[in-house]
């Protein structure tokens, strides 16, 4: 139903054409959405002075419309309990139920973190399993579970790296600052390396999309800290020099660190210790299934060798022998370690629906989930190989992706639409559009997952099958979409020209 | 249950499609030596039933501070608030549980509008102008806040308030050590710090004239010991050096009852946002806030959302002033902050909303009466004193006659969580105990503790007897 331009529009309660107001627009003066007992003890004052006249301008709601304006917000959402994600590089595979219900249990929500360690035992034991079980499918020694995310794992790692260096004791070469990355990799590994005081120095990728062996030999030297490699890469593709790289990196002193965002393609399947990897970051909301929740929050653990363990950060779960049994406990003492990096121990209601997942999976499960999301990849790959190129994927000359993959639409763009045309049309169809324009122009990054089954891949094709169809016919028709999404294309730019990030109450 | 859906016939088929007989074929570029010959040494799959019995063991391992048998008394910057039924339920929701960042606007206006509001109430809470849509935690917030000062400033001196949490100022030290720049430490007198001991501080640095190499003056209030902090004259003490910023390390329940960081002059705000609706989970995840004046707003970290139109002129949200961020701006961004902690910043805004100004207040002024109440009575029992003499939000330090740990331990039996062990928690020696109360804590319970303190001395009068 179109709005009647002779009126101004009624503000949109149920589900029409109007954007819904903002919570601060429902504001009722007086009205309350939940309460308090009265107060059971005598009042006290505090100094005039501190106190401020007037309680911040918060909305005021009764209870049934503050529930009707956020149901109303999750209407106007993507997810995927109700959306396909072929999301590039960001594996967003399906959350089970299980992990939500476990980690809503009492016993887990209620404990403060500083209670004493005899209190939270089964806490600890869970975080200490977590901890040998992603030190083993690491193929690394040690795992430290603090970091709150993908990108603060890197940065801890880097912090770990460096300590081991800078000590006279470790490997005692503190003039190392620099770092080397893919043109490849993900903004979080350059903006980490400033973090921590390093400088970047990028390598570029071959023709086939790999690294550049050759250049990676003559930019590594005896300044170079580590190299910060994705493998699987963020083009898809497993890097079979990963042995050769690590030698360069071994050869000159440097150390490997593996940016762990594509673990999906190789869990069970390949270890990164194994392949000369020294120190890497989980994401535990991409491989290990726990909600991205509208961003966040999410969990990195990192996972490093042996002689970087005594600079991990404090404190670090153990377990010792006690009078019955064994008892687990928090190691503050560790006198290398580069300190703390957060507050209190970790994303601890992330990491219990990690152990959550990978004790449902199991070692045989976990194999299965990389292996078929390679298999969906290379499935979805194929059937549009035809419409949207894919430069490094080509079954008929024995060329696979791993778990995601790249096609670089060129002939579709030929006729006047740009990839986020795209992109947009696929909201159309209940699909939420895949990564674009990374890591090479142009490109759409496709990955379905695991979890996805065979009649989504089917619908997922078709549709961009259709929208390639759509191109050819009416390119117009796809350069305005979205046509049926809660609202239509978002003028992102007059956004950035001028910046409104909260709302001011009109009089 | 690996939630595979994939059954054998169709795997078969889509190899078919692809034009191989078997999966591990597409591994082509993996080489033999790099595979792992043997399945992972992980214990076997656990069925949903199983694993649920395994997790409500492991829960029952516990003895959760926050629970109706427990009367618990432990803050050091992680509090047990009362939770309305509508924050699980709706942010419950699988629509937000589920989702992605919102990098896609057209499909993400539910969450993009939640966080709009979200950093409005930020900007509300704290007298700011500009929120972002939240970071990790409290302390690395804090850190990130520093950096962006140093950054802003271009200057290497950091002065922090001795009376921050511990945890703050040590991921401050980790977060620093690698960078041009060092901390500096402001000691502390009564539980808080001066204007004094700033402007000497400050000082310090330069033969001891003032000093022009201060970025930034950190002060947490209530602080660490729940003491209140002078906002207004410590920050007018540091903006005497020009371009120094002042750092306000907030708890986002006590911005309702105490003036907000801003009207004391604060140019940025940060803090832990676990009071506002997140459950104490064992320490996270939790939710890091950051405020700021408008014009530090380019400067700052993280994910902002911004108000714009659709094509059809329609009010929409979308994600923002991205040229800050990493996925554009790679080593030259403000921060490497990628994924932050949306679900608890939406934890936040329904909370917020639910208690509304009235509400919000009250649960602050609540606070205040009990624990001053509480406070009243321990000081009342005979060994035991306040620490400190100044004004305090809902924490406070009692000296005992005992180690804080034989009162502690005293309180197993009887399902008392009496505070935390100052020394231990590295602001005290060990006998202080940290004290909490909030406005979940009733008059009994109240009467309970003072009755445990006075058993805690007389049990150890008795031991030392013998």
């Amino acid at each position: 139903m179109k709005a009647d331009s002779d009126r101004n529009p009624i503000p949109d309660d149920a589900g029409g054409a109007e954007s819904p107001p903002l919570i601060f627009e429902r504001s009722t003066p007086g009205a309350r959405a939940t309460d308090l007992p009265s107060l059971d003890v005598p009042e006290s004052v505090l100094p005039a002075h501190l106190v401020a006249d007037e309680p911040p301008a918060l909305p005021q709601i009764g209870q049934v419309d503050l529930v009707r304006h956020y149901t109303r917000l999750a209407e106007r959402n993507f997810s995927v309990d109700a959306n396909f994600y072929p999301l590039g590089s960001c594996t967003m595979k399906y959350n089970p139920k299980v992990n939500e219900q476990a980690a809503a249990m009492p016993g887990f929500t209620g404990l403060h973190p500083l209670q004493d360690d005899a209190d939270v035992q089964g806490a600890l034991r869970m975080l200490y399993e977590l901890r040998l079980a992603l030190a083993e499918i690491a193929g690394l020694d040690e795992v430290c579970l603090q970091p709150a995310a993908g990108a603060h794992g890197e940065y801890t790692a880097l912090r770990v790296i460096r300590a081991w260096f800078q000590d006279p004791e470790g490997g005692n070469q503190p003039r190392r600052n620099t770092i080397v990355a893919p043109d490849t990799a993900h903004g979080t590994n350059p903006a980490s390396c400033t973090m921590c005081g390093a400088g970047v120095v990028t390598v570029p990728s071959s023709a086939d999309g790999l690294v550049d062996l050759d250049a990676l030999r003559d930019l590594v030297d005896d300044t170079t800290v580590a190299m910060m490699i994705t493998n699987p890469n963020t083009s898809g593709l497993f890097d079979g020099s990963i042995g050769r790289i690590a030698e360069i990196l071994h050869d000159a002193g440097a150390l490997l660190y593996l940016d762990g965002a594509n673990m999906n393609a190789i869990v069970g399947v390949a270890r990164p210790g194994d392949f000369g990897v020294d120190a890497m970051h989980y994401n535990t909301h991409k491989t290990f299934s726990t909600p991205h929740g509208c961003g966040g929050p999410g969990a990195g653990p990192i996972a490093v060798r042996d002689f970087l363990s005594p600079y991990l950060p404090v404190p670090q779960v153990q377990v010792r022998e006690a009078t019955k049994g064994v008892e687990y406990y928090l190691d503050h003492d560790r006198p290398k370690s580069i300190g703390k990096v957060r507050s209190f121990f970790g994303q601890f209601g992330v990491l219990l629906r990690c152990w959550a997942y990978i004790s449902a999976c199991g070692p045989e499960g976990l194999r299965h989930v990389a292996q078929t999301a390679v298999l969906n990849a290379n499935y979805l790959a194929a059937g549009l190989r035809d419409r949207y190129e894919t430069p490094f994927f080509d079954p008929g000359r024995r060329r696979f992706c791993a778990h995601e993959f790249i096609a670089v639409p060129q002939r579709l763009l030929d006729h006047g639409v740009s990839l986020i045309d795209i992109a947009k049309r696929l909201i159309d169809f209940g699909i939420h559009p895949p990564t674009m324009h990374w890591p090479v122009h142009n490109c759409l990054m496709i990955e379905p997952t695991e979890t996805e089954s065979l009649a989504t891949l089917d619908r997922f094709v078709e549709v961009m099958l259709r929208i390639a169809d759509e191109i050819e016919a009416d390119a117009a028709h796809v350069r305005a979409a979205p046509h049926n999404a809660p609202v239509r294309r978002v003028d992102e730019v007059a956004a950035a020209r001028n910046p409104v990030l909260a709302h001011e109450d009109v009089e | 249950m690996d939630y595979v859906p994939i059954t054998e016939s169709q795997r078969r088929k889509m190899l078919d499609t692809i034009g191989v007989s078997q999966t591990e074929e597409l591994y082509t570029s993996l080489s033999p030596e790099h595979r792992l010959d043997r399945p992972l040494d992980l214990p076997p799959a656990l069925s949903e039933l199983q694993l649920m019995r395994t997790l409500r063991a492991m829960a029952d391992e516990n003895r959760p501070a926050a629970s109706p048998d427990t009367a618990g008394f432990l803050g050091g910057g992680a509090y047990d608030h009362f939770i309305p039924a509508v924050v699980d339920a709706l942010a419950g929701q699988s629509a937000f549980v589920t989702a992605y960042t919102p990098y896609q606007a057209e499909a993400s206006q539910g969450a993009l509008q939640a966080f709009f509001e979200f950093q409005t109430q930020i900007c509300r809470l704290t007298g700011l102008d500009v929120a972002n849509a939240s970071l990790y935690d409290g302390a690395t917030a804090t850190a990130e806040a520093v950096m962006m000062a140093l950054n802003v400033t271009g200057r290497r001196r950091v002065l922090v308030a001795s009376t921050l949490h511990p945890h703050t100022r040590q991921v401050l030290r980790t977060y620093l050590a690698d960078l041009p720049a060092h901390v500096v430490e402001i000691p502390a007198t009564n539980g808080v710090v001066s204007v004094e001991t700033l402007r000497e501080a400050m000082a310090a640095g330069n033969g001891g004239a003032t000093s022009a190499d201060v970025a930034c003056v950190v002060v947490q209030s209530p602080n660490v010991y729940g003491c209140i902090e002078d906002w207004s004259a410590l920050f007018a003490a540091a903006h005497e050096v020009a371009g120094t910023l002042a750092v306000a390390v907030i708890n986002p329940i006590a911005c309702a009852l105490l003036k907000t960081p801003g009207a004391c002059g604060a140019d940025i705000a940060v803090g832990e946002g676990q009071p506002l609706g997140i459950p104490l989970q064992y320490g996270g995840p939790y939710l890091g806030l950051l405020a700021a004046r408008r014009k530090l707003m380019r400067k700052m970290p993280g994910r902002l959302i911004g108000q714009t139109t659709d094509a059809q002129g329609r009010r929409s949200f979308c994600l923002t002033l991205q040229t800050r961020e990493q996925h554009i701006r790679g080593a030259k961004a403000t921060s490497n902050v990628c994924t932050n902690q949306g679900l608890l910043a939406l934890r936040a805004t329904i909370y917020l909303s639910a208690m509304g100004p009235e509400g919000l207040r009250q649960v602050a002024e609540q606070c205040t009466h009990k624990a001053h109440h509480a406070a009243a009575r321990l000081d009342a029992v005979e060994g035991y004193s306040l620490a400190f003499e100044g004004p305090f939000f809902h924490e406070f330090v009692v000296n005992c006659p005992v180690p804080a740990r034989a009162v502690i331990d005293a309180g197993r039996t009887q399902r008392i969580m009496p505070g935390l062990d100052c020394g231990a928690l590295g602001i005290g020696d060990a006998n202080q105990l940290l004290v909490a109360v909030t406005e979940n804590r009733t008059a009994a319970e109240i009467d309970g503790l003072a009755a445990l303190f006075q058993q805690a001395s007389r049990v150890n009068v008795s031991s030392n007897a013998n």
